[in-house]
Protein backbone atom coordinates (compact mmCIF):
# COMPACT_ATOMS: atom_id res chain seq x y z
CA UNK A 1 0.00 0.00 0.00
CA UNK A 2 1.59 3.21 -0.80
CA UNK A 3 1.40 5.49 2.30
CA UNK A 4 1.16 9.32 0.59
CA UNK A 5 1.06 12.16 2.51
CA UNK A 6 -1.47 14.94 2.11
CA UNK A 7 -3.29 17.67 3.17
CA UNK A 8 -0.33 19.79 4.38
CA UNK A 9 1.65 16.39 6.07
CA UNK A 10 -1.63 15.17 7.84
CA UNK A 11 -3.24 11.64 8.21
CA UNK A 12 -7.23 11.81 8.73
CA UNK A 13 -8.89 9.18 10.99
CA UNK A 14 -12.72 9.36 11.61
CA UNK A 15 -13.64 9.07 15.08
CA UNK A 16 -15.28 5.81 15.60
CA UNK A 17 -18.56 7.37 17.53
CA UNK A 18 -19.20 9.27 14.46
CA UNK A 19 -21.96 8.45 13.07
CA UNK A 20 -22.63 9.15 9.21
CA UNK A 21 -26.16 9.47 7.29
CA UNK A 22 -26.84 9.98 3.68
CA UNK A 23 -29.25 12.55 2.75
CA UNK A 24 -30.33 14.30 -0.05
CA UNK A 25 -28.46 17.46 -0.02
CA UNK A 26 -25.84 14.81 1.17
CA UNK A 27 -25.65 13.80 4.58
CA UNK A 28 -24.97 14.36 8.40
CA UNK A 29 -22.67 14.00 10.88
CA UNK A 30 -23.39 13.30 14.46
CA UNK A 31 -21.22 12.82 17.17
CA UNK A 32 -23.29 13.49 20.17
CA UNK A 33 -23.86 12.81 24.24
CA UNK A 34 -25.86 14.74 26.68
CA UNK A 35 -22.69 15.19 28.88
CA UNK A 36 -21.47 16.63 26.23
CA UNK A 37 -22.37 19.23 23.78
CA UNK A 38 -22.12 16.98 21.16
CA UNK A 39 -21.96 17.98 17.08
CA UNK A 40 -24.24 17.79 14.91
CA UNK A 41 -23.43 19.16 11.01
CA UNK A 42 -25.31 19.00 7.59
CA UNK A 43 -22.90 18.42 4.71
CA UNK A 44 -24.18 19.76 1.33
CA UNK A 45 -21.93 17.30 -0.12
CA UNK A 46 -22.67 13.96 -1.28
CA UNK A 47 -19.04 13.22 -2.66
CA UNK A 48 -17.43 13.80 1.10
CA UNK A 49 -19.98 11.67 2.60
CA UNK A 50 -19.26 8.63 0.39
CA UNK A 51 -15.87 9.27 1.41
CA UNK A 52 -16.57 9.04 4.53
CA UNK A 53 -18.76 5.77 4.67
CA UNK A 54 -16.20 4.67 1.96
CA UNK A 55 -13.15 5.22 4.99
CA UNK A 56 -15.31 3.94 7.65
CA UNK A 57 -16.05 1.06 5.49
CA UNK A 58 -13.43 -0.20 3.68
CA UNK A 59 -10.46 1.15 5.70
CA UNK A 60 -11.23 1.17 9.16
CA UNK A 61 -11.72 4.74 9.22
CA UNK A 62 -8.59 5.46 7.77
CA UNK A 63 -9.83 8.44 5.65
CA UNK A 64 -6.34 9.43 4.18
CA UNK A 65 -6.37 6.24 2.43
CA UNK A 66 -10.08 6.36 1.32
CA UNK A 67 -9.33 9.81 -0.51
CA UNK A 68 -5.65 8.58 -1.94
CA UNK A 69 -8.32 5.90 -3.75
CA UNK A 70 -10.74 8.04 -4.84
CA UNK A 71 -9.55 11.49 -5.18
CA UNK A 72 -6.42 11.54 -8.14
CA UNK A 73 -6.47 15.24 -9.13
CA UNK A 74 -4.24 17.59 -7.00
CA UNK A 75 -6.85 20.23 -7.02
CA UNK A 76 -9.34 18.58 -5.70
CA UNK A 77 -7.59 16.71 -3.06
CA UNK A 78 -6.52 20.70 -2.16
CA UNK A 79 -10.33 21.40 -1.75
CA UNK A 80 -10.78 18.86 0.21
CA UNK A 81 -8.00 19.89 2.64
CA UNK A 82 -9.98 22.77 3.85
CA UNK A 83 -13.22 20.64 4.04
CA UNK A 84 -11.05 17.99 6.24
CA UNK A 85 -9.43 21.05 8.45
CA UNK A 86 -13.17 21.75 9.59
CA UNK A 87 -14.09 18.57 10.33
CA UNK A 88 -11.21 18.23 12.40
CA UNK A 89 -12.15 21.46 14.14
CA UNK A 90 -15.58 20.21 14.87
CA UNK A 91 -14.25 17.04 16.39
CA UNK A 92 -15.44 14.39 13.85
CA UNK A 93 -11.86 13.52 13.00
CA UNK A 94 -8.32 12.81 14.58
CA UNK A 95 -5.04 13.89 12.84
CA UNK A 96 -1.71 12.29 12.56
CA UNK A 97 1.16 14.53 11.71
CA UNK A 98 3.34 12.87 9.36
CA UNK A 99 6.51 13.23 9.66
CA UNK A 100 8.83 14.39 6.33
CA UNK A 101 8.93 11.55 4.24
CA UNK A 102 11.92 10.15 3.47
CA UNK A 103 12.17 8.91 -0.45
CA UNK A 104 12.75 5.61 -0.13
CA UNK A 105 10.53 5.18 3.22
CA UNK A 106 7.57 6.18 1.33
CA UNK A 107 6.52 2.83 0.20
CA UNK A 108 5.77 0.20 2.44
CA UNK A 109 3.70 -3.10 1.97
CA UNK B 1 -13.05 13.51 -9.04
CA UNK B 2 -14.45 15.28 -6.47
CA UNK B 3 -17.10 17.92 -6.65
CA UNK B 4 -18.83 19.89 -4.13
CA UNK B 5 -22.36 21.24 -4.81
CA UNK B 6 -24.45 24.36 -3.15
CA UNK B 7 -27.18 22.86 -1.45
CA UNK B 8 -30.19 25.10 -2.45
CA UNK B 9 -32.74 23.77 -0.26
CA UNK B 10 -35.70 21.68 -1.59
CA UNK B 11 -38.78 22.42 -3.09
CA UNK B 12 -42.39 21.56 -2.08
CA UNK B 13 -43.61 18.04 -3.54
CA UNK B 14 -40.26 16.86 -4.39
CA UNK B 15 -39.27 15.25 -1.36
CA UNK B 16 -38.09 11.84 -2.10
CA UNK B 17 -40.14 9.00 -0.12
CA UNK B 18 -41.37 12.35 1.95
CA UNK B 19 -45.26 11.56 0.71
CA UNK B 20 -47.81 14.03 -0.16
CA UNK B 21 -50.12 16.08 2.60
CA UNK B 22 -53.43 14.53 2.65
CA UNK B 23 -55.38 17.81 3.77
CA UNK B 24 -58.85 15.61 4.47
CA UNK B 25 -56.78 13.26 7.16
CA UNK B 26 -55.81 16.44 9.37
CA UNK B 27 -57.90 17.47 12.00
CA UNK B 28 -59.53 20.55 11.07
CA UNK B 29 -58.29 22.31 13.86
CA UNK B 30 -54.93 21.36 12.29
CA UNK B 31 -55.52 22.24 8.66
CA UNK B 32 -56.73 25.64 9.41
CA UNK B 33 -53.89 26.11 11.82
CA UNK B 34 -51.48 25.69 9.11
CA UNK B 35 -53.22 27.16 6.78
CA UNK B 36 -53.34 30.61 8.81
CA UNK B 37 -49.21 30.17 8.80
CA UNK B 38 -49.17 31.04 4.94
CA UNK B 39 -47.54 29.62 2.44
CA UNK B 40 -43.75 28.14 3.19
CA UNK B 41 -40.61 29.91 2.68
CA UNK B 42 -38.91 29.85 -0.89
CA UNK B 43 -35.76 27.74 -0.69
CA UNK B 44 -34.01 30.88 -1.60
CA UNK B 45 -35.25 32.76 1.75
CA UNK B 46 -34.52 29.69 3.91
CA UNK B 47 -31.35 30.18 6.01
CA UNK B 48 -29.54 28.91 8.35
CA UNK B 49 -30.48 25.11 9.27
CA UNK B 50 -34.07 25.53 8.01
CA UNK B 51 -32.40 25.21 4.50
CA UNK B 52 -31.77 21.42 5.08
CA UNK B 53 -34.33 20.50 7.89
CA UNK B 54 -37.48 22.44 5.71
CA UNK B 55 -38.14 19.28 3.41
CA UNK B 56 -37.39 16.51 6.11
CA UNK B 57 -34.41 14.20 6.55
CA UNK B 58 -34.96 10.38 5.82
CA UNK B 59 -35.58 10.28 9.89
CA UNK B 60 -35.29 11.81 12.56
CA UNK B 61 -32.13 12.65 14.18
CA UNK B 62 -32.63 12.29 17.90
CA UNK B 63 -36.82 10.27 18.97
CA UNK B 64 -37.94 11.45 22.43
CA UNK B 65 -39.61 8.81 23.42
CA UNK B 66 -42.04 8.83 26.68
CA UNK B 67 -42.07 5.33 26.92
CA UNK B 68 -44.72 5.01 29.86
CA UNK B 69 -47.04 7.73 31.70
CA UNK B 70 -46.15 6.31 34.83
CA UNK B 71 -44.34 8.37 37.15
CA UNK B 72 -43.84 8.62 41.21
CA UNK B 73 -43.63 12.36 41.04
CA UNK B 74 -46.44 15.16 40.10
CA UNK B 75 -44.79 17.93 39.04
CA UNK B 76 -46.85 21.09 38.54
CA UNK B 77 -45.36 21.74 34.96
CA UNK B 78 -45.39 17.72 33.26
CA UNK B 79 -45.57 18.70 29.82
CA UNK B 80 -47.30 14.93 29.37
CA UNK B 81 -49.34 15.25 32.48
CA UNK B 82 -47.59 11.87 33.73
CA UNK B 83 -48.69 10.07 37.00
CA UNK B 84 -50.50 6.77 36.22
CA UNK B 85 -49.47 3.75 33.51
CA UNK B 86 -51.98 4.55 30.71
CA UNK B 87 -54.16 1.12 29.24
CA UNK B 88 -52.56 0.86 25.79
CA UNK B 89 -48.97 1.55 26.71
CA UNK B 90 -46.79 -0.33 23.80
CA UNK B 91 -45.53 -4.05 24.67
CA UNK B 92 -41.97 -4.88 26.21
CA UNK B 93 -42.19 -6.71 22.70
CA UNK B 94 -43.65 -3.87 20.29
CA UNK B 95 -40.91 -1.91 22.20
CA UNK B 96 -37.98 -3.92 21.04
CA UNK B 97 -39.92 -3.57 17.58
CA UNK B 98 -39.78 -0.35 17.44
CA UNK B 99 -35.77 -0.01 18.80
CA UNK B 100 -35.31 -2.19 15.72
CA UNK B 101 -37.24 -0.12 13.25
CA UNK B 102 -35.37 3.39 14.41
CA UNK B 103 -31.89 1.83 13.86
CA UNK B 104 -32.77 0.47 10.70
CA UNK B 105 -34.12 3.93 9.64
CA UNK B 106 -30.59 5.22 11.18
CA UNK B 107 -31.99 7.56 13.72
CA UNK B 108 -28.89 8.18 15.44
CA UNK B 109 -30.41 8.95 19.15
CA UNK B 110 -33.45 7.99 21.60
CA UNK B 111 -33.99 10.14 24.53
CA UNK B 112 -36.14 8.31 26.92
CA UNK B 113 -38.16 10.12 29.08
CA UNK B 114 -41.86 9.66 30.34
CA UNK B 115 -43.27 9.48 33.31
CA UNK B 116 -40.11 8.12 34.93
CA UNK B 117 -38.69 5.65 32.71
CA UNK B 118 -37.79 3.30 35.39
CA UNK B 119 -41.21 2.79 36.15
CA UNK B 120 -41.88 1.11 32.38
CA UNK B 121 -41.26 -3.04 33.00
CA UNK B 122 -39.47 -3.56 30.05
CA UNK B 123 -36.58 -0.70 30.36
CA UNK B 124 -34.13 -2.94 30.99
CA UNK B 125 -34.34 -4.98 27.79
CA UNK B 126 -35.36 -1.67 25.80
CA UNK B 127 -31.90 -0.47 27.20
CA UNK B 128 -30.28 -3.21 25.93
CA UNK B 129 -31.49 -3.60 22.65
CA UNK B 130 -30.79 0.14 22.03
CA UNK B 131 -27.31 -0.54 22.81
CA UNK B 132 -27.25 -3.97 20.75
CA UNK B 133 -28.45 -1.91 17.70
CA UNK B 134 -25.83 1.30 18.80
CA UNK B 135 -28.00 3.48 19.31
CA UNK B 136 -27.57 6.53 21.46
CA UNK B 137 -29.03 6.37 24.51
CA UNK B 138 -29.85 8.84 26.85
CA UNK B 139 -32.51 8.89 29.49
CA UNK B 140 -34.30 11.70 31.55
CA UNK B 141 -34.97 10.49 34.92
CA UNK B 142 -36.40 12.12 38.02
CA UNK B 143 -33.41 10.07 39.39
CA UNK B 144 -35.62 8.93 42.68
CA UNK B 145 -35.17 5.00 41.75
CA UNK B 146 -31.88 4.92 41.64
CA UNK B 147 -30.54 2.50 43.47
CA UNK B 148 -26.72 1.92 43.68
CA UNK B 149 -27.83 -1.56 41.97
CA UNK B 150 -29.65 0.12 39.17
CA UNK B 151 -26.71 2.37 38.86
CA UNK B 152 -23.84 -0.40 38.45
CA UNK B 153 -26.25 -2.36 35.67
CA UNK B 154 -26.66 1.05 33.88
CA UNK B 155 -22.60 1.68 34.10
CA UNK B 156 -22.88 -1.82 32.13
CA UNK B 157 -24.51 -0.04 28.98
CA UNK B 158 -22.60 2.63 28.57
CA UNK B 159 -22.21 4.74 25.96
CA UNK B 160 -25.45 5.99 27.99
CA UNK B 161 -26.19 9.20 29.02
CA UNK B 162 -28.27 10.47 31.96
CA UNK B 163 -30.45 13.97 32.42
CA UNK B 164 -31.69 14.09 36.35
CA UNK B 165 -33.96 16.62 36.85
CA UNK B 166 -33.63 19.59 39.38
CA UNK B 167 -35.91 22.63 38.70
CA UNK B 168 -34.20 24.64 41.44
CA UNK B 169 -31.32 24.68 43.67
CA UNK B 170 -32.51 24.31 46.83
CA UNK B 171 -35.06 22.14 48.30
CA UNK B 172 -37.86 24.96 48.61
CA UNK B 173 -37.99 26.19 44.80
CA UNK B 174 -37.28 22.40 43.60
CA UNK B 175 -39.95 20.98 45.74
CA UNK B 176 -42.51 23.30 45.10
CA UNK B 177 -42.19 22.20 41.60
CA UNK B 178 -41.56 18.67 41.51
CA UNK B 179 -42.75 17.29 45.21
CA UNK B 180 -42.00 16.73 48.88
CA UNK B 181 -38.92 15.28 49.28
CA UNK B 182 -37.53 15.73 45.25
CA UNK B 183 -34.87 17.54 45.64
CA UNK B 184 -33.07 15.12 48.17
CA UNK B 185 -33.94 12.04 46.50
CA UNK B 186 -32.80 13.58 43.09
CA UNK B 187 -29.39 14.50 44.77
CA UNK B 188 -29.23 10.76 45.98
CA UNK B 189 -29.59 9.66 42.42
CA UNK B 190 -27.22 11.45 41.45
CA UNK B 191 -24.64 10.62 43.36
CA UNK B 192 -25.19 6.90 43.06
CA UNK B 193 -25.15 7.56 39.15
CA UNK B 194 -21.77 9.58 39.47
CA UNK B 195 -20.12 7.18 41.84
CA UNK B 196 -20.88 4.77 38.82
CA UNK B 197 -19.09 7.39 36.54
CA UNK B 198 -22.23 7.51 34.33
CA UNK B 199 -22.17 10.48 32.19
CA UNK B 200 -24.46 12.76 33.43
CA UNK B 201 -26.56 16.33 33.55
CA UNK B 202 -28.46 18.27 35.73
CA UNK B 203 -31.44 19.01 33.76
CA UNK B 204 -33.60 22.52 34.87
CA UNK B 205 -36.81 23.87 33.30
CA UNK B 206 -35.70 27.80 33.49
CA UNK B 207 -38.73 29.80 35.86
CA UNK B 208 -39.03 32.76 37.05
CA UNK B 209 -38.13 31.18 40.27
CA UNK B 210 -35.46 28.88 38.93
CA UNK B 211 -33.56 31.69 37.53
CA UNK B 212 -31.61 33.46 40.12
CA UNK B 213 -30.36 30.08 41.13
CA UNK B 214 -28.48 29.45 38.04
CA UNK B 215 -25.18 29.74 39.33
CA UNK B 216 -26.15 27.67 42.49
CA UNK B 217 -27.63 24.77 40.10
CA UNK B 218 -24.14 25.17 37.74
CA UNK B 219 -21.95 24.26 40.79
CA UNK B 220 -24.08 21.30 42.32
CA UNK B 221 -23.88 20.01 38.82
CA UNK B 222 -20.11 20.22 38.90
CA UNK B 223 -20.10 18.77 41.65
CA UNK B 224 -20.61 15.56 40.12
CA UNK B 225 -19.00 15.64 37.18
CA UNK B 226 -22.13 16.73 35.70
CA UNK B 227 -22.94 19.63 33.19
CA UNK B 228 -25.51 21.72 33.45
CA UNK B 229 -28.20 21.44 31.16
CA UNK B 230 -31.12 24.07 30.92
CA UNK B 231 -34.84 23.80 28.99
CA UNK B 232 -37.15 26.20 28.53
CA UNK B 233 -40.39 25.81 29.91
CA UNK B 234 -43.65 25.19 27.59
CA UNK B 235 -47.41 25.51 28.41
CA UNK B 236 -47.89 21.71 27.63
CA UNK B 237 -49.61 19.05 29.56
CA UNK B 238 -49.40 20.22 33.14
CA UNK B 239 -47.58 23.20 32.10
CA UNK B 240 -50.41 25.11 31.08
CA UNK B 241 -52.27 25.65 34.42
CA UNK B 242 -48.58 26.79 35.85
CA UNK B 243 -47.29 28.91 32.67
CA UNK B 244 -48.13 32.89 33.35
CA UNK B 245 -46.96 32.10 36.52
CA UNK B 246 -43.99 30.18 36.22
CA UNK B 247 -42.34 31.01 32.92
CA UNK B 248 -39.20 33.56 33.00
CA UNK B 249 -39.75 37.30 32.56
CA UNK B 250 -38.14 39.64 29.37
CA UNK B 251 -35.70 40.72 31.99
CA UNK B 252 -34.91 37.42 33.22
CA UNK B 253 -34.51 36.15 29.36
CA UNK B 254 -32.22 38.74 28.78
CA UNK B 255 -29.89 38.48 31.61
CA UNK B 256 -30.06 34.65 31.11
CA UNK B 257 -28.22 34.86 27.52
CA UNK B 258 -25.66 36.77 28.97
CA UNK B 259 -25.62 33.98 31.29
CA UNK B 260 -25.08 31.62 28.84
CA UNK B 261 -22.38 33.92 26.98
CA UNK B 262 -20.21 33.17 30.44
CA UNK B 263 -20.62 29.68 30.95
CA UNK B 264 -20.65 28.11 27.52
CA UNK B 265 -20.55 24.67 28.92
CA UNK B 266 -23.55 24.47 29.33
CA UNK B 267 -26.13 23.03 27.18
CA UNK B 268 -29.94 23.96 26.27
CA UNK B 269 -30.82 21.55 24.54
CA UNK B 270 -31.46 24.39 21.49
CA UNK B 271 -34.41 25.05 23.25
CA UNK B 272 -33.79 28.85 23.42
CA UNK B 273 -33.57 29.40 19.86
CA UNK B 274 -36.31 32.04 20.77
CA UNK B 275 -33.71 34.34 22.23
CA UNK B 276 -31.58 34.87 19.12
CA UNK B 277 -34.13 37.37 18.55
CA UNK B 278 -31.84 39.50 21.05
CA UNK B 279 -29.32 39.72 18.36
CA UNK B 280 -26.92 37.30 19.14
CA UNK B 281 -27.35 33.63 18.20
CA UNK B 282 -26.88 30.96 20.72
CA UNK B 283 -25.30 27.41 19.63
CA UNK B 284 -26.78 24.69 18.15
CA UNK B 285 -30.18 24.66 15.92
CA UNK B 286 -31.78 28.44 15.49
CA UNK B 287 -35.42 26.60 14.54
CA UNK B 288 -37.79 24.69 15.56
CA UNK B 289 -37.03 20.99 14.71
CA UNK B 290 -40.27 19.19 15.50
CA UNK B 291 -40.93 16.77 12.73
CA UNK B 292 -37.81 17.25 10.70
CA UNK B 293 -34.92 16.67 13.20
CA UNK B 294 -37.14 14.84 15.75
CA UNK B 295 -40.37 13.73 17.26
CA UNK B 296 -42.23 11.91 19.81
CA UNK B 297 -43.31 8.45 20.59
CA UNK B 298 -45.60 8.71 23.81
CA UNK B 299 -46.83 5.50 26.17
CA UNK B 300 -49.43 4.32 23.88
CA UNK B 301 -48.07 4.56 20.69
CA UNK B 302 -48.74 8.31 19.74
CA UNK B 303 -46.39 10.32 17.55
CA UNK B 304 -46.40 13.86 17.87
CA UNK B 305 -43.93 16.42 16.48
CA UNK B 306 -41.97 16.70 19.10
CA UNK B 307 -42.69 16.26 23.03
CA UNK B 308 -44.19 19.45 23.82
CA UNK B 309 -46.90 19.05 21.08
CA UNK B 310 -49.04 16.13 22.73
CA UNK B 311 -52.54 17.18 21.49
CA UNK B 312 -55.06 15.17 19.69
CA UNK B 313 -55.22 17.93 16.43
CA UNK B 314 -50.95 17.04 16.15
CA UNK B 315 -50.81 13.17 16.75
CA UNK B 316 -49.07 12.54 13.16
CA UNK B 317 -50.34 8.45 13.75
CA UNK B 318 -50.22 5.47 16.12
CA UNK B 319 -47.60 2.86 16.02
CA UNK B 320 -50.76 0.38 17.43
CA UNK B 321 -51.83 1.08 13.73
CA UNK B 322 -48.89 1.91 11.53
CA UNK B 323 -44.80 1.52 11.86
CA UNK B 324 -42.67 4.22 12.56
CA UNK B 325 -41.51 4.62 9.01
CA UNK B 326 -44.81 5.46 7.65
CA UNK B 327 -45.44 7.82 10.17
CA UNK B 328 -42.69 9.42 9.62
CA UNK B 329 -42.63 9.77 6.00
CA UNK B 330 -46.37 9.63 4.89
CA UNK B 331 -47.99 11.33 8.08
CA UNK B 332 -49.93 14.79 6.47
CA UNK B 333 -49.08 16.25 9.73
CA UNK B 334 -45.60 16.03 9.52
CA UNK B 335 -45.92 17.11 5.89
CA UNK B 336 -47.93 20.11 6.69
CA UNK B 337 -45.73 20.72 9.55
CA UNK B 338 -42.38 20.99 7.56
CA UNK B 339 -44.42 23.21 5.07
CA UNK B 340 -45.03 25.90 7.87
CA UNK B 341 -45.22 29.47 6.95
CA UNK B 342 -44.06 31.98 8.62
CA UNK B 343 -47.05 33.39 9.56
CA UNK B 344 -47.08 37.08 11.27
CA UNK B 345 -43.41 36.91 11.69
CA UNK B 346 -42.80 36.39 8.20
CA UNK B 347 -42.12 40.35 7.90
CA UNK B 348 -39.75 40.42 10.92
CA UNK B 349 -36.27 41.69 10.31
CA UNK B 350 -34.94 39.15 12.89
CA UNK B 351 -37.33 36.16 11.31
CA UNK B 352 -34.18 34.52 10.44
CA UNK B 353 -32.51 34.36 13.71
CA UNK B 354 -35.35 32.44 15.81
CA UNK B 355 -37.49 31.22 12.75
CA UNK B 356 -40.21 32.11 14.35
CA UNK B 357 -40.19 30.49 18.07
CA UNK B 358 -41.89 27.90 19.46
CA UNK B 359 -45.14 25.91 17.78
CA UNK B 360 -46.07 24.20 20.65
CA UNK B 361 -46.06 27.37 23.03
CA UNK B 362 -47.97 29.20 20.42
CA UNK B 363 -50.68 26.49 20.46
CA UNK B 364 -51.26 26.46 23.85
CA UNK B 365 -51.16 29.66 24.64
CA UNK B 366 -52.99 31.44 21.72
CA UNK B 367 -54.50 27.91 19.70
CA UNK B 368 -52.32 29.43 16.53
CA UNK B 369 -49.82 28.82 14.87
CA UNK B 370 -49.47 31.95 12.81
CA UNK B 371 -49.20 34.33 15.78
CA UNK B 372 -45.67 35.29 17.38
CA UNK B 373 -43.92 33.11 19.93
CA UNK B 374 -45.50 34.38 23.32
CA UNK B 375 -42.39 35.13 24.72
CA UNK B 376 -40.58 36.73 21.82
CA UNK B 377 -38.15 39.22 23.03
CA UNK B 378 -39.15 41.65 20.27
CA UNK B 379 -42.78 42.19 21.40
CA UNK B 380 -42.60 45.60 22.20
CA UNK B 381 -40.13 46.34 19.05
CA UNK B 382 -41.57 47.63 15.66
CA UNK B 383 -40.97 45.18 12.18
CA UNK B 384 -38.29 46.07 10.05
CA UNK B 385 -35.89 47.45 12.85
CA UNK B 386 -32.91 47.25 11.79
CA UNK B 387 -30.52 44.85 13.52
CA UNK B 388 -26.75 46.06 13.54
CA UNK B 389 -25.43 42.86 15.11
CA UNK B 390 -27.55 40.09 12.88
CA UNK B 391 -24.84 39.62 9.77
CA UNK B 392 -22.15 39.21 13.33
CA UNK B 393 -24.50 36.78 14.37
CA UNK B 394 -25.52 35.27 11.72
CA UNK B 395 -21.62 34.48 10.62
CA UNK B 396 -21.02 32.62 14.47
CA UNK B 397 -19.41 29.60 14.43
CA UNK B 398 -21.79 28.43 16.85
CA UNK B 399 -23.75 27.47 13.85
CA UNK B 400 -24.32 24.05 13.20
CA UNK B 401 -24.16 23.73 9.51
CA UNK B 402 -21.77 23.53 7.23
CA UNK B 403 -22.17 24.50 3.54
CA UNK B 404 -19.15 23.92 1.57
CA UNK B 405 -17.77 26.45 -0.65
CA UNK B 406 -18.11 26.58 -4.68
CA UNK B 407 -15.45 24.56 -6.40
CA UNK B 408 -13.47 27.13 -8.33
Amino acid sequence: MTMTAHSAGYRYRLLPEVKIRREAFGGILYKYGCADRGSLSFINSPRLIELLLLAREQFAGDLSAAIEQQVSSAAAKAHLSAALAELLKRGYLEAEVLAEPVPDETETE
Amino acid sequence: MTQFVQFHGRRRGRCEGQGQPAPGALHPLAKAAFAETGSPLSPARTSGSQRFLQGGLSAPITVTWEITAACNLTCVHCLSSSGKRRPRELTTEHALAVVDELAEMQVFQIHFGGGEPFMYPGIWRVLERCRERDLVMCVSTNGTLITPERARRLAALEPIYFQVSLDGATPETNDRIRGQDAFRRAMRGLERLAAEGLSLTVNSVLTRYSFPELDRLYEIAGSFGAKLRVTRLRPSGRGRAVWEELHPTREQYRSFVAWLREHPDVLTADSFFHLNAFGERLAGLDMCGAATATCCICPEGEVYPCAFFQTPEFEAGNLHEQSFREIWRHSPVFAFYRQMGAGSCGGCSRYDLCHGGCPATKWFVQRSLQVRDPECVLTDVPHHLPLALQEASCSSPARSEYVFPQQA
